[in-house]
């Protein structure tokens, strides 16, 4: 018989995290989400709706991008995880994407936009010459409820334009 | 919200899974992708005692054609049937061709947005029975047979029998969903698809399914099948428009006449995303673009 982890006990799980390794204990109902915010003290990644339809929680599990909030943490276990933490430079340096929506003014209040960044970065690395309809539908998984989307659409758009991503 | 406590077992094989829902039976639940459970666990709606992951367990991801039917793993993701590929005898992979090889990805691309099809499962969306969802649909008008697995027993339902009513199944508790048989529609069909929702990425609001399978000599439509969902509990079939269609020759007269009978033979609720009256009207723009699509002519 496979191995059952009780509900109410926290077991230890490893979560690798932009290249480090976060060992934490956590109860089997720890949405990844939670775990990277309160376990691992990454709070880049945003938690609006929690059921999957704002998009605010969007994280890289293998390159792919997730909802953060519609995964536990045992199941991302052995998985290759990205946050928006993990895009800048360690000098600080923006990574194309920051500095795109930065320049394109794709944030106001700024909270949906670690998740646009993850989305965007996910799907410019395995689909680097999307066309503007893909690209739009893309986006849509999002919500925002500040700029209009046509800036964001517009940030995405011009570091696809320069092969950057 | 955040989900109540449950226990949590994740095999990595087949048998390990059934003798855990054998175990368990109706306290415990399969979690695949999660697109669907984990947002009603975060309700509170569902509350599992167990969660069986089947994340791990090989084997359930495959796609195969033999004699005439495609076999959908129940683990594959929603993404891949955007191109769908299929592996020979040989182990070669090669891309599924034919009018299921067009339509599956035509309809794919309905299924929620991109971070919801690289997670969730073709196997789960029909497990979960959504009416108004794209596979269910694809699976009650292509009458597919869902493979069911049980400790010491197996059982293909088909479609008519297999949905029952909104978000319920013919599925026992302690049976895994394995697979999916689709008929692979020979180059005498003629199929479509087409959608309503008010935002991409939504669930439909309705969304209609066609196949006609055409008289090679006479160009008449030898059988014909109209499903729609989004109008009751489950997907249904249209019989009377399926009926208008049969020995008739394909064109925009009888695709109005088939999609008038369909809106006629549906009994929808209004909701708030739309009154009956308009799910009516949406039946019959809906069947007769999917006909329109099928036939040739842009939707
Ligand atoms: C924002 C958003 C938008 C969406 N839009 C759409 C849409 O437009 N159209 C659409 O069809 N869907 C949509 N979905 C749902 C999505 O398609 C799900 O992936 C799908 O409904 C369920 O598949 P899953 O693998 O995620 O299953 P899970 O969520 O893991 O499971 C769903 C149910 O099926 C059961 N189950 C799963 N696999 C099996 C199995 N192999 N055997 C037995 N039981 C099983 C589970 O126990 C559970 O009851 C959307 C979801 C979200 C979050
Ligand atoms: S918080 Fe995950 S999608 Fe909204
Ligand atoms: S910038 Fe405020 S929600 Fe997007």
């Amino acid at each position: 018989m496979t191995e059952i982890s009780a509900a109410d006990v926290a077991v230890p799980v490893v979560l690798r995290v932009n290249g480090d390794e976060y060992r934490i204990t956590a109860e089997p109902r720890r949405t990844l989400a939670d775990a990277l915010r309160d376990d691992c003290g990454l709070t880049g990644t945003h938690l609006g709706c929690e059921h999957g339809v704002c998009g605010a929680c969007t994280v890289l599990l293998d390159g792919e991008p997730v909802r953060s909030c519609l995964l536990f943490a045992v199941q991302a276990q052995d998985a290759g995880i990205r946050t928006v933490e993990g895009l800048a430079a360690a000098d600080g340096t923006l990574h194309p994407l920051q500095e795109a929506f930065w320049r394109h003014h794709g944030l106001q209040c700024g909270f949906c936009t670690p998740g646009f960044l993850m989305l965007s970065a996910g799907m410019l690395e395995s689909c680097p010459d999307i066309g503007d309809d893909e690209l739009r539908e893309a986006l849509s998984s999002n919500l925002c409820r500040c700029t209009g989307y046509q800036t964001i659409v517009e940030a995405v758009q011009s570091v696809r334009d320069a092969g950057e991503a | 919200m955040k989900p109540a406590r449950f226990a949590y077992t994740a095999p990595d094989t087949v048998e390990g899974t059934l003798d855990a829902l054998d175990r368990f039976g109706d306290e415990a639940k399969v979690l695949s992708g999660g697109q669907s459970l984990v947002p009603m666990m975060n309700f509170r709606l569902a509350r599992p005692e167990v969660i069986v992951d089947i994340g791990r367990v090989g084997g359930l991801d495959g796609m195969s054609a033999a004699n005439g039917t495609l076999t959908v793993g129940a683990r594959v993701i929603h993404a891949r049937l955007e191109a769908p590929a299929v592996i020979k005898p040989d182990g070669r992979s090669e891309s599924l061709g034919g009018v299921l090889g067009s339509l599956l990805p035509a309809v794919a691309r309905y299924v929620g947005h991109l971070p919801i099809r690289v997670r969730g499962t073709f196997g789960g969306s029909i497990a979960h029975a959504d009416p108004a969802a794209e596979w269910c649909i694809l699976a009650r008008t292509l009458d597919a047979e869902m493979v069911a697995l049980r400790r010491g027993g197996e059982r293909a339902i088909p479609a008519a029998d297999f949905f029952e009513t909104v978000f319920t199944t013919a599925l026992a508790p302690e049976e895994l969903l394995v697979a999916v048989r689709l008929p692979i529609l020979g180059d005498d069909w003629r199929a479509g698809f087409c959608e309503f929702s008010r935002r991409a990425g939504d669930f439909a609001v309705v969304a209609a399914m066609t196949a006609v399978r055409l008289e090679p000599a006479t160009g008449a439509i030898a059988e014909a099948r109209v499903g729609v969902g989004g109008v009751a509990g489950v997907p249904v079939r249209l019989g009377g428009a399926e009926a208008t269609l049969v020995g008739e020759t394909p064109g925009a007269e009888l695709h109005a006449a088939a999609a008038e009978m369909a809106a006629g033979e549906v009994d929808p609720v209004g909701d708030l995303h739309g009154s009956a009256a308009y799910r009516r009207d949406l039946v019959r723009a809906m069947v007769a673009r999917a006909l329109a699509q099928g036939a040739g002519a842009s939707g």
